[in-house]
């Protein structure tokens, strides 16, 4: 559906986006994940035409959509904030959307802001934040694209609305098919909707990874030793010590079988559990332990 | 189904601007004209016994046009500057450049806009015009002709300057720069000329006279024509005994309006901010800058501490004072304002 091919941009001279390729099919959730600075945020601003790149380009059912800006009716992108809409109201945000995209569907619309108890005729700009959020995810839905763009969509949002908000989303991509492309750096947030996760690290694509595929590939020990921790093991190519304390280790290991997991337990450690695989240990494993993204 | 939605988007985003348009035509010609009309003209012929010949009347409707013009004018770079200038400092920028309308589409319903709301206003109060004259006492007086040029000249003369301004704005990052740009450039040809006519004189040792002569020259007409402000201040004036030509302004649309396009097009978000957008652009404009004040310092000083009688090269001394050391603190200025990220 959306493919970007080998994208590159520079902001201020230095290359924010290098070589950037990847795809989206259809009703996927696909989360955008990197440390602040990673270029998350100028890779959704270039996708959607916001900025122009330097090379490579961005297609959508083929076409260049900086060159063919009239196929961008086909997705839309939600900044991570609607400072845009403060002096409007959500009907007549609406009603501009409607001029916009012509699958505008306003009786979803009415619905969703009914379900979500949202005023239609009070200004944006006296909105809470989670107010606003929400409207502005409402209004994406409403538009029927086929690809919506979220930059940051919990950010500042309370915990309950927050929930509410991941639970809408994948609602709506279960009922519709729509695709989503998520930019974040809450890994659990992006752990519990997304079904793919494209990392990014000083413009570059670290890793794209299908989430179910990569937890069954990898495993996570908690060992505790009776004697020495054997060297040899714990520096094995498909071994990461994720921390250490006392003689409490805790380890990920990469593998499809139980080749080295079973190593462990040639040792007979005092204990040896395994734990549950959460997306920051796959970030951990594959990035190389920087925890804070 | 489209255009509409843009159109909408502009409309929304500087209607206050838009509707002041038709209030200061309105209060410039309509109520301006009537009150001039009934409370002095007519108690002037009262008390005086006196007729207002035509040509009176419309010297003093001229002046209240000229006044408008002015107005207008500003109202018009202002306009362009908050639909331009004014939404690169927001999100207002990023929302419409990922909207699925290309940018020449939406530069030109900016540019559209601005067009449409000085015509309807200035064609409606002229008609208001008109129907003052004639339920007045000067029905006589009455001159179409004068009303029909008033409103062709006038519209071509301020869209003009919106399209200079415009223009302006897709290769600025900032509205202050937009608008202090567009101010400046509205007066170049004839500030430009003025340093360089007093550079020719003080190296080449003209007589003054020789140089004062270049105002009678074909040039000058074409430098008055192509500076922006004379039109404003004088579109129906005799200025230097020379018509002004309506064509000065219309090459201003013609030439800048396509320009317009094709920067708003290229533009780059990542510049907004910076004083020029366009990279290539920047070291052009500081060494331009810096040429000039160069000029206009080396004229200032010479003029402010030397006797244009004196040696000439006491007259070249002190101009290459004021050229050198003016070029050189503006080139170092230059060079740290352009690293700065406007924020206005």
């Amino acid at each position: 559906m959306l493919s970007v091919k080998r994208l590159s941009k520079e902001m201020d001279g230095r290359p924010t986006l290098c070589e950037v390729s990847f795809e989206i099919e259809q009703g996927s959730i696909v989360g955008l994940l990197g440390r602040n600075g990673a270029g998350k945020t100028t890779l959704l601003r270039t996708m959607t035409g916001i900025l122009d790149p330097e090379e490579g380009c961005v297609e959508f059912e083929g076409k260049d959509v900086h060159r063919f800006p009239e196929y961008r009716r086909q997705f839309l992108y939600v900044p991570d904030s609607t400072e845009v809409f403060v002096g409007y109201t959500p009907d007549e945000w609406a009603d501009f959307y409607a001029a916009i995209y012509p699958a505008f569907d306003k009786a979803y619309y009415g619905q969703l802001m009914e379900r979500f108890e949202l005023p239609r005729r009070k200004k944006i700009k006296h909105f809470s934040k989670g107010m606003k959020a929400l409207t502005a995810m409402i209004m994406a839905f409403s538009a029927r694209v086929r690809l919506i763009l979220l930059d940051e969509p919990t950010n500042g949002l309370d915990p309950i609305v927050k929930k509410q908000v991941l639970a809408y989303l994948v609602e709506e991509v279960a009922d519709t098919g729509v695709s989503l492309i998520i930019s974040s750096h809450h890994l659990e947030e992006i752990e519990r909707i997304a079904d793919t996760v494209i990392w990014l690290k000083n413009g570059r694509i670290e890793e794209v990874m299908v989430l179910e595929q990569l937890k069954n590939s990898l495993h996570k020990l908690q060992i505790v030793f009776k004697d020495e921790a054997p060297a040899a093991l714990l520096e094995m190519p498909n071994v990461r010590v994720i921390s250490k304390v006392g003689r409490v280790y805790t380890v990920l290991i990469e593998e499809s079988g139980t080749d080295t997991v079973r190593l462990f337990e040639v040792e007979q450690p005092l204990l040896l559990e395994k734990m549950p695989i959460q997306l920051e240990d796959v970030y951990v494993f594959k990035l190389g332990g920087e925890r804070h993204v | 189904m489209f255009k509409h939605a843009l159109w909408k988007k502009e409309y929304r985003q500087a209607k206050l601007l838009l509707w002041l348009i038709p209030i200061v035509c309105l209060l410039f010609m309509g109520v301006a004209q009537g009150f001039l009309i009934w409370n002095w003209l007519t108690y002037y012929e009262h008390t005086y016994n006196h007729d207002v010949s035509a040509e009176s009347f419309y010297t003093v409707i001229d002046w209240l046009f000229l006044m408008r013009n002015v107005v207008l004018a500003l109202l018009m770079v202002i306009l362009a500057a908050s639909l331009i200038g004014v939404e690169r400092r927001n999100l207002q920028n990023d929302f419409t450049f990922s909207l699925p309308f290309s940018r020449a589409h939406v530069f030109l319903i900016k540019w559209g806009i601005g067009v449409v709301f000085l015509a309807g206003a200035l064609l409606s109060n002229t008609i208001i015009d008109v129907l003052i004259i004639l339920f007045s006492p000067f029905a006589d007086h009455l001159n179409g002709s004068y009303h029909i040029k008033d409103v062709v000249f006038t519209v071509i003369i301020i869209t003009g300057i919106y399209t200079f301004a415009l223009f302006i704005g897709t290769i600025t990052g900032s509205a202050a720069a937009q608008t202090i740009l567009t101010g400046i450039f509205s007066v170049f040809p004839l500030g430009f000329m003025a340093i360089v006519t007093f550079f020719v004189y003080v190296n080449l040792g003209r007589d003054i006279g020789n140089v004062v002569h270049v105002f009678n020259a074909p040039i000058f007409n074409l430098v008055i024509n192509s500076t922006l402000f004379f039109h404003v201040v004088g579109g129906r004036e005799i200025v230097a005994g020379e018509y002004i030509h309506i064509w000065g302004p219309l090459s201003y649309i013609v030439v800048f309006l396509p320009l317009g396009l094709y920067c708003y097009r290229n533009n780059r978000l990542e510049y907004n901010g910076c004083i020029i957008l366009f990279p290539q652009l920047q070291p052009v404009f500081k060494v331009g800058v810096a040429l000039c004040f160069a000029l206009s310092l080396g004229m200032f000083l010479t003029v402010l501490t030397v006797d244009f009688d004196s040696n000439r090269s006491v007259l070249l001394l002190s101009y290459y004072l004021g050229f050198i050391g003016g070029g050189l603190v503006t080139l170092v200025l230059m060079r740290k304002i352009m690293k700065i990220r406007f924020k206005v």
